[in-house]
């Protein structure tokens, strides 16, 4: 196995470019064009040259770069029972997705994303690959519900369709496992935080592999105090969009869980200079409220927005940053 | 005792883009269409809304803002001083706007609302027509500023550019809506807090259309709603009662004054029908509470219908439409 760097490991949040033909691939699959089978066989060229990139920039920890996923919500939601297809609806700008309706009990009925992530596993060079599911708050925020009728139960039942498929990835070999929770964020009160840590306890209680939460967006210094109950190893934030926003909060509140830091912008074009990636992990450091064996340095958030060529670039600059860091700040 | 004299109703704000609109907007900023064309299928698709409003009685009708990325984008790219940046949740949606940047006082190079809305009076002859404009304190809670001066002088300087653009279009028909989003959260309002009657003052100015002032996702600030009541240009208020339950404690706490009420009723960000059952049962809390001090009652939904699927936003006008028509009569 890969020796992750004992400090400032780089990894990535998720999701990567479309690479051709993975879109085509998801129009003929979802047209039932082809079968499941044959999909996720032949969008395998797509995910290695995801992995070729990340190799190319030097990430410490992978991802299969979603290649097989239209979008977060939709490619569970159409794995699972309980759900019907959903029709479009505005993100920003020009950009949409089709949000998926709950019309009966969620219901697991077989592994989802393990495929992928077996595949990304066997051309990784032996680099860890995190296995990554969208979490249950999300599932249930980013869905219509006509259905269950309260949001709690929604997210519970969709927690222990979640768990399935992370115990799927384990017999499979998964060291990291990551929740992705954007919608979190949407809502930063006390409530809906206690929701998603009951969620997580079904998802993560008993599970011996390195546990993630990603959230991002938002105002998350609202519930920061109550995130760090969450049963998991560390959290993943954005930091750069919002211009460190966070950080003195995590300074008050004391975090003492690792920390994915987002020094990376996914929501411009703009690549990030080497010294300014370094200057951005310096000014964690000095906070002092956490050792560089628990910083993960990563981009904000996933990159699929972005040129494929900037998505790279902006990899290279924060590996090399990464590597500066250990070698003046450790 | 109830002693009302009219339930009407109309869409709050704008529509979700259908299949046609999505694929024209997407052909027109990839200049695979001419301007022209665009705003010709824009204006078909514009006036089929208004006349699916009409046919279903509401009270005014919108154009749908089809072609809005969001509330504050068309003003941004039409005026001076200001530009979209990075983006930005808007409220707590699962939707992003862009955010503004202010490097100086904005000014009209552009305007953005006679166009649309003199084409639009062709159609409707003479129904009248609702403008949406964000309100200053939303805008400049949601913006950054760069000028180098306070919030304040920012806000007043949108609300002067704001005033330049609805003063085009001022006249008869034309009913006047500002939205003021940001007066639900205590961080947003802060910018303004005690300045919305400076700030109404130069916005409204020289308008002869009363104007109305809307304030959804979530309940409206008491201090900000207290504000709202004594800005005598404004003659209606209209309140999310689907996202805020204690929107009628707020009302019976502070009464409506002499301004007429809105209420919005029906859940614009979810597909479910709506219950007639509840609806009423809130509606009537409504009534019981200001009795017969309430002229006309509006009914609206708690926010633009452009955050669920088109057929679904069309399906939400028809719940609105037929519950204001049986509320109405059994109130009467």
């Amino acid at each position: 196995m890969y020796e992750v760097p004992k400090y400032f490991p780089t990894t990535i949040v998720g999701s990567y470019p479309k690479i051709p033909p993975a879109e085509d691939l998801i129009r003929k699959r979802k047209k039932c064009s082809i079968t499941e089978e044959e999909f996720h066989e032949l969008v395998k060229p797509s995910i290695k040259a995801v992995m070729d990139d990340y190799l190319h920039a030097g990430v410490d920890i992978l991802s299969d770069g979603e290649q097989a996923r239209e979008d977060m919500v939709a490619y569970f939601a159409e794995r699972l029972n309980g759900y019907k297809g959903g029709e479009w609806v505005r993100i920003f700008d020009s950009v949409y997705f089709r949000k998926p309706v709950i019309v009966g009990e969620i219901e697991y009925i077989k592994p989802m994303a393990v495929m992928d992530w077996v595949y990304a596993s066997s051309v990784s060079m032996r680099r860890p690959v995190k296995a990554i599911l969208t979490g249950p708050y999300t599932m249930a925020d980013w869905s219509f519900d006509l259905f269950y009728g309260d949001r709690r139960e929604l997210v519970i039942a969709l927690a222990k369709v979640i768990r399935r498929e992370v115990e799927e990835f384990l017999k499979k070999g998964a060291k990291y496992v990551q929740i992705d929770e954007p919608a979190l964020s949407t809502r930063p009160l006390k409530e809906e935080v206690d929701v998603v840590n009951e969620a997580l306890h079904i998802i993560f209680d008993g599970i011996k592999a390195k546990k993630i939460v990603h959230i991002c967006f938002g105002k998350i210094e609202r519930i920061l105090e109550y995130l760090l109950d969450f049963p998991i190893d560390q959290f993943d934030f954005e930091f750069k969009n919002s211009n460190f926003r966070l950080l003195p909060y995590l300074v008050e509140y004391e975090i003492d869980k690792e920390l994915g830091y987002g020094v990376i912008d996914v929501h411009s074009t703009r690549v990030e200079e080497v010294q300014e990636i370094f200057n951005d992990i310096e000014k964690l450091v000095k906070t002092g409220i956490i050792g560089p064996e628990k910083i993960y340095v990563d981009p904000d958030c996933g990159l699929k927005r972005l040129p494929r060529g900037i998505a790279v670039a902006k990899l290279e600059n924060m590996v090399k940053a990464a590597k500066l860091a250990r070698e003046k700040l450790v | 005792m109830i002693c009302l004299v009219g339930v009407s109703c109309s869409v709050l704000g704008g529509y979700p883009r259908n299949k046609r609109v999505r694929h024209l907007v997407r052909d027109y900023e990839e200049g695979r269409l001419s301007s022209d064309e665009f705003h010709r299928v824009l204006t078909n698709e514009s006036v089929f809304l208004t006349g699916v409003q009409r046919a279903l009685d509401c009270g005014c009708v919108v154009d749908g803002m089809l072609e809005w990325h969001d509330i504050l984008r068309s003003f941004v790219n039409s005026w001076r001083g200001v530009y979209p940046s990075g983006l930005l949740r808007y409220f707590d949606n699962n939707f992003f706007y862009r955010i503004p940047v202010f490097r100086e006082a904005p000014e009209p190079m552009n305007y953005v609302l006679p166009a649309r809305f003199n084409f639009i009076k062709d159609y409707t002859r003479n129904f009248p027509v609702k403008v949406v404009v964000p309100g200053p304190a939303t805008f400049v809670a949601l913006s950054k500023n760069e000028t180098g001066k306070n919030d304040i002088w920012l806000a007043t300087k949108i609300a002067e550019a704001l005033n330049k653009e609805l003063s085009r279009i001022d006249g008869e028909n034309i009913v006047i809506q500002i939205d003021e989003p940001a007066l639900t959260d205590n961080e947003l309002y802060a910018k303004t807090k005690g300045y919305l009657g400076n700030l109404y003052r130069p916005l409204l100015s020289g308008l002869n259309t009363p104007a109305r002032v809307s304030v959804y996702f979530g309940c409206v600030l008491e201090d900000a709603y207290t504000e709202l009541l004594d800005i005598k240009e404004i003659d209606f208020i209209t309140l999310d009662y689907v996202d805020c339950k204690k929107s009628d404690s707020i009302i019976e706490q502070y009464s409506v004054k002499n301004k007429k009420l809105g209420l919005g009723v029906i859940e614009a960000r979810d597909i479910y029908k709506d219950n007639y059952d509840k609806v009423k049962a809130n509606v009537n809390k409504i009534f019981d509470k200001l009795g017969g001090s309430l002229g006309l009652l509006h009914l609206t939904t708690s926010t633009w219908l452009d955050l669920i699927p088109f057929n679904y936003a069309i399906e939400k006008t028809r719940i609105l439409s037929d519950y204001s028509k049986r509320i109405k009569m059994e109130v009467a």
